[in-house]
């Protein structure tokens, strides 16, 4: 698996267990993805502290992933590194995701 | 066909794999390692990384596409304050030459976000030149990028 989960709340907190997200991963973490989210709290919070590269394959698969959740429901990234950073910015998907610069951050943007 | 690295002279990356999607990560990994003894910053080897996946990419998914899988060879070499890398293939060209790289709208519904459409806008921005030629049944494609730092 390329993605574990864990529920703090009404937030579910996956993190990539992988170290890249590319073309050679995408389909299996999308629907890994599909699996894990399933019916989930209407937040979730994608945890990307472990991974150091991304390319438009694996950008997609994680737009996907975002696509496939139910109406209401929502994903935030956290934790990117400055390559996979860079990847959001130039395709500007960082105009499209919340990307917080720590998971505590992010769990925290919920409640304000 | 297994990934076959010939050491070349000055230690300059020379691969050359089967284009499925595990072997070209391996390559490009392989590559960027190689590459790690350099001088260049880590974000310049990033930025070669990405544009290399991409090329590779597209040519596992496109260049090969409903023909038999066949080889790509990746070649780096110093060339003044340029780093010279050429990708080889005997897949189908390039229709109509190189894309002009215009990236999809991120502008619109979030059922209508784009899920690909990117790797030509992200490998334009990343090499700092680029060119394209077919010579009889291969394909070769160079990218130069810059070996003194710039701003991203």
């Amino acid at each position: 698996m390329a993605i574990s989960s864990t529920l703090q709340g009404d937030v579910q907190i996956v993190t990539v267990t992988c170290d890249r997200i590319d073309a050679a991963i995408a389909i299996q973490f999308k629907e890994q993805m599909r699996a894990e989210t399933e019916g989930g709290p209407p937040r979730v919070i994608l945890d990307l502290a472990k991974v150091d590269f991304i390319d438009s394959s694996g950008l997609g698969a994680i737009v996907a992933a975002m696509k496939q959740l139910e109406p209401g429901r929502r994903m935030d990234l956290a934790n990117l590194s400055p390559m996979v950073e860079k990847v959001f910015r130039l395709t500007r998907m960082d105009t499209v995701f919340h990307l917080f610069p720590s998971l505590e951050d992010a769990v925290a943007a919920q409640a304000g | 066909m297994t990934p076959c690295a010939k050491p070349a002279t000055g230690g300059a990356p020379d691969i050359s794999f089967l284009a499925t999607p595990d072997q070209a990560r391996r390559a490009v990994m392989h590559v960027v390692a190689s590459l790690a003894d350099t001088e260049m910053a880590p974000s310049q080897l990033g930025d070669v990384e990405l544009a290399l996946a991409e090329v590779v990419n597209n040519i596992v998914e496109h260049g090969y596409a409903g023909r038999p899988s066949g080889a790509i060879r990746i070649t780096c070499e110093p060339h003044g304050d340029y780093l010279l890398v050429s990708v080889r293939d005997q897949g189908r060209c390039i229709p109509g030459g190189l894309p002009t790289g215009c990236p999809p709208d991120v502008e619109v519904p979030v059922k209508d976000l784009p899920e690909g459409g990117f790797g030509w806008m992200l490998i334009r921005t990343l090499a700092n030149s680029l060119s394209y030629s077919r010579e009889g049944d291969q394909n070769r494609l160079d990218m130069q990028f810059s070996l003194r730092d710039r701003p991203n």
